[in-house]
This record gives structure tokens, sequence and C-alpha cells, in this order.
């Protein structure tokens, strides 16, 4: 079992930490950074929000695809991002509000998604 | 006496809870009779207590049972044969916290066996929460040194299902005693 | 559920981080199923199971291997579809955790010796310390944040308020309850303010019959027995179709065929019934018992007193043909 480097995303402004999560396990296969944050328990959390909006699609009769989703804190985002290549994983990532600018976190997360291929 | 013995009495001490039982397993507000509180009471102020208890349960085909809660105390004790002339089971009250449990109910399962020879008997004890050293089997075991073997429960009166299923344990040890 | 512990040892290769990770948690949730996995990397030596994954000619080889060996593999194909002993990439935590299951289930019990083996597997620890004949008349059970209080002299349980009998007996067979005599000082002075409430030993065997009758040594069948005395019955373990059959073992002696064909229950159900009043103290075994034939004709309210148990919920004619 090789282990994952998620460190290239130290570079997106405003970091703060990130994690890749198995949403059926709940695991997180790799963290990095974290400040404050129990990136573990924060796996394990966040699957459930995927699962739970998932689900509200899935009732709602939405066609549409995840692309992720955004919550925001009073000094934090945390950014959802299911992989393309396999739904079932999704990255974690943790910003600082006021040093970070959202849209580029976006296409940078989804160049980074490329190098990760789990299908 | 004609027809079917159709009357179901509790009978206990004050606050073993025997209102409260009947009232837990009424469809209705029983109704309540008052009665002097004690032996000695005055002609201007009387304390009161509540003496009899009565309700009754409708059955299959309009037919009715009788339920009656009925004072322990000696002094009240013209009532008892007048209520048990058919009654098909005589559940005796009893509280945990009572100063003799086992005296008390024996008297009770005494007299009672004597005036209602056809009732089946059973004893619920209540209270158990409040004194809980005092445990089921050493009751049931103690009334059947001196000759009475019945189910002994335990019972929260306020329980329709706990009265409830006391009242199946005495229906059932009479179906299958018979 | 007096099933032991199982142990096993699963190995794995060529799994990705996905299917590592997912594995881990499938072997831990076999845990639920008293079977204990050690997970470890595939060395070529003695194990239960290969889980492998990764190319199609790598696992090709390490096929070869386990088979030599004679052990079973599970493989995670590309493309391929479920199948016993294979499957899919992506396959879920359940999805493995369920073939993890099928293919250890017939693998003989090889108990790990670095494992603690309880002393005497088979009776619940809680049930030895009620039928213990020590000196010490109290025992303190514990089970993480649960304890009772063993009072053999009384024959009673001390539970907190607010616990019931039916929650601690899906616990009995955890193996992880400790048990420490205790004498009645200790007992007055740290435990009485918490373990206020009293259920007598029988309470708990006929709960027990209930909700986990394997726990009870069971009467031999064809044994036929009476009540020596009505149990004390908690209302919330004793279903109404009990309380006939009860009633009847109380009133005369019986086998369970009989008494199971007369009630209408389920012959397994009398003969936990059985086991519970045995375990209780409370069988009184007679030989040559005459299973009671029709009711004696005796009882002028019969009629009357069917009406009224079915107004209070109880069906005295179950078993009638």
């Amino acid at each position: 079992m090789s282990k994952l480097n998620l460190e290239n995303l130290n570079t997106l402004a405003g970091f703060v930490g990130a994690a890749l999560v198995d949403s059926d396990s709940g695991m997180a296969l790799a963290m990095t950074g974290g400040g404050d944050i129990n990136l573990e328990l924060a796996a394990a959390g966040n699957t459930e929000v995927v699962r739970a909006k998932r689900r509200v699609a899935q009732q709602l009769g939405l066609s549409d695809t995840l692309e992720d989703i955004l919550i925001t804190l009073s000094s934090q985002y945390h950014l959802i991002r299911p992989l393309e290549s396999n739904p079932m994983l999704f990255l974690y990532v943790a910003l600082d509000r006021s040093r970070s600018n959202l849209a580029m976190a976006r296409h940078e997360l989804k160049s980074f998604e490329k190098t990760l291929d789990f299908s | 006496m004609s027809g079917p013995a159709n009357k179901l009495v509790f009978v206990g001490g004050m606050g073993a809870g025997k209102t409260t039982a009947v009232r837990a397993i009424s469809d209705v507000e029983p109704i309540s009779t008052e009665m002097p509180l004690s032996e000695d009471a005055t002609a201007d102020k009387v304390e009161t207590t509540v003496a009899l208890d009565y309700s009754s349960i409708e059955l299959d085909d309009g037919e009715l049972l009788h339920l009656y809660g009925v004072p322990g105390q000696r002094y009240l004790d013209f009532m008892w044969p007048m209520v048990c002339e058919g009654a098909l089971g005589v559940i005796v009250l009893v509280s945990a916290g009572s100063p003799d449990p086992v005296a008390t109910t024996l008297e009770l399962l005494q007299e009672f066996s004597r005036i209602a020879p056809d009732a089946s008997l059973a004893v619920g004890v209540t209270r158990t929460d409040e004194h809980p050293q005092l445990l089921i089997p050493t009751v049931r075991d103690a009334l059947f040194a001196a000759g009475f073997r019945v189910p002994v429960l335990r019972v929260d009166a306020r329980s329709a299902a706990q009265v409830t299923f006391l009242v199946r344990s005495l229906l059932s040890h009479r179906y299958a005693d018979s | 559920m007096n099933t032991p512990i199982r142990h096993f040892r699963v190995a794995h290769a060529g799994l990705d981080l996905l299917h590592g990770t997912r594995l881990k948690l499938a072997c831990s949730l076999l845990l639920a199923e008293r079977m204990d996995i050690r997970l470890q990397p595939w060395s070529g030596e003695q194990a239960d199971l290969l889980v492998v994954g990764g190319d199609p000619s790598a696992m090709a080889v390490l096929q070869q291997q386990a088979r030599t060996q004679g052990v079973a593999t599970l493989r995670i194909v590309r493309g391929a579809t479920a199948a016993t002993g294979v499957l899919p990439h992506g396959a879920s935590v359940r999805d493995i955790n369920q073939a993890l299951a099928g293919l250890l289930a017939p693998v003989g019990e090889a108990p790990d010796p670095a494992a603690e083996q309880p002393a005497q597997a088979g009776t619940p620890l809680l049930l030895r310390a009620m039928q213990s004949a020590d000196d010490a008349s109290l025992y303190l059970l514990q089970r993480g944040a649960t304890r009772v209080v063993v009072d053999t002299a009384t024959r009673s349980l001390a539970l907190p308020v607010g616990a019931s009998l039916s929650e601690i007996v899906p616990l009995l067979d955890d193996l992880t309850w400790s048990s420490t005599a205790l004498d009645m000082d200790t007992f007055q002075h740290q435990y009485v303010y918490l373990l206020p409430r009293r259920h007598s030993f029988e309470s708990l065997y006929f709960c027990i019959a209930r909700h986990r009758p394997q726990l009870l040594p069971a009467v031999a069948a064809g044994t036929s027995l009476q009540l020596l005395h009505w149990p004390d019955l908690d209302h919330r373990d004793v279903p109404a179709s009990w309380l006939l059959p009860i009633a009847r073992l109380h009133a005369a002696s019986w086998t369970s065929t009989a008494l199971a064909a007369a009630s209408g229950l389920p012959h397994d159900t009398v003969q936990f019934l059985f086991s519970a009043a045995a375990s209780s103290g409370l069988a009184k075994h007679q030989e040559n018992a005459v299973p009671p034939s029709a009711r004696p004709a005796g009882l002028r309210d019969s009629r009357f007193l069917t009406w009224v148990a079915r107004r209070f919920g109880l069906d005295l004619q179950a078993g009638r043909a």
C-alpha cells in the first residue's frame, strides 16, 4: 500500500489542511497540515455530509454530478470535492478565509486531482 | 349465586395503591366513596379517606367486569363480604414500605380466602423502587410457608401495563388451576 | 450467543491505498461476528486468507504461492464481477467484509496463543458469579461503565436506577466483564448509592430465557417438571403468551412437548422456560408426569373468564385445536 502525497496542496493561498477521504470507509487515506483541525475526525464527519448531499440530490431527482460542497465558516472555508475519477473519494481542504481565493482554490484542486488516479 | 363470578377485587391498606391500581386499568374514572379516617372520628371534624373504589369494564357481549378497590383496615371489614360475593379474583396489594408487609398480606389472604373461597388470589407488592431491600421471592416464600401458593409480583400501581400484568397473571393462574 | 471469539490471520499483497484502507476497516468490523482478524503483509507464510490486488501478472504469481501453502485467496480485479473469491476493483467496505466472512467461516478454529483466553469459555462471568458457592457473597461485575453487584446471600442483583435487566442480558457474554469480590463495608460505603435497585436472580433467569436463552443450561429433553412457586416475573420481559404455560407449569407437572402443545407455544420456547425454572431453583422434577387431559368441567365461569382475559390482552384459548 503506497503512501499518497498531498503536500503540493500546501501552495494554495490560505492553506490550513487537507485530506483525501474515502467516503465508503469514512477514513482519510492521506492528510497534510491541519492546524487546529482534527483531520481524521473531519474526514469521517464530512463523509456524512457528502452522503447526505448525494441522498438529497437523488431524492430530488437531480442528475447533475456533485462537483463540490463549500462550507463557509466565520474564519475558514472548507471545500469538499469528490474526485472525478472516483466519486467515492473526495478531497477535503480547509482554507483561511482572509487569505484565500476560492475561485483559484477550486481551479487548483481540479488540476491537482488529475495527479491522482483511483479509477 | 347465579351468573358468573364477575368481580375483581383489589384490597390493600393505606398507601398500598389500590385506588391507583383500579384507576390505572379502568376505562373511566372510578367512583370513590369516602369513609372516616379513623374509628374514633368525632361528629364535627371528620377526616376521611377514600374507602371504596368502584369501576366497571365492558367486555364482549356487553357483559361487565366489576372492579373494586377495598380497604384492608380491620375497622372497615364489614365491607369485605359484600364486595367479595361473586369475585373471581382478589388481589392483595401491599407497600414494600409498610412495617410488616408479610404479616399484613398474610392476614388479608387468610380473611379473603375464607370470605371468598371461590376467588383466586394474587399479591402485588408496590413501591419496591423506594424500598429495594424487600425481595419478591422472600415475600412469596414466607406466604408459602404459611400455606398460600399464589403469584406474588412487584407492581407499580400507577402503571396500567404493570397492573394489567398482575391481572393477567391472576387470570392465568385461575384458568390453569381449575 | 455463547460462541467464543475466533482468531484469524489475513495477509495482503498488491493492494493500493484505497483497497488496503477498506480492507482494514472491513476486518475490524468482523469483530461483530466474533471474528478477530490480524492483518499482515504477505510474506509467503501460513495465513488463513490472502487478499491480493494489483496487476494481473503479479496477482497470478501471488496466487500460485498461496496455493502451494494451501491458503485461500480473495482477489480484487478490475472489471470483474463479484464471485466467490473475487471482488471488483472499487469494492466497498461492506463487500469486502462479506467476502471475508464467507471465506473465513469454514476455516477451523485456530486459537491464537498470544491472545487471552477466558478461564472458562462458555458461562458468562456474571452467571458464574451468581452460581458461586464461595465465602464471598458479594461480587462487583464491571464492563466499561456498566456495574452490577451480585449478592449470592440474598440471591439478588444490585443495579443502577433506570437500568433494566433486558439491557444487561445482551451484554452477558461479552468478554470484557471483570469480577471482583466485595466486602459488605465497601459495598455499603461505595456502591449502595450507585446501585440502589434490586432484582432477584429469578427475574434475571426469566429475562435471559426471553432475550438470550442459549446462555442457560438446557434441560434434558423429555424431562417433566413443575414449578415450585410462581416465579418473580418482570412485566417487561415476559410476554402475555408465556403466562398461561407458566400457570400450567405452576399447577401441574408437564413435559415440554405436552406443554408446548397445550399452550400453542413453540417447543423451543417451552424448553427455555424449563431452563429458566431449573436455573432459578424453581424446578420440581417429578417422574411419571401425567399430562392433564381435557380441563375438568367444574369451572362455571370459564367463558366469562375468557372474555375478561381477552379484555386484558390475554388469550386463554391458545393451543386449543
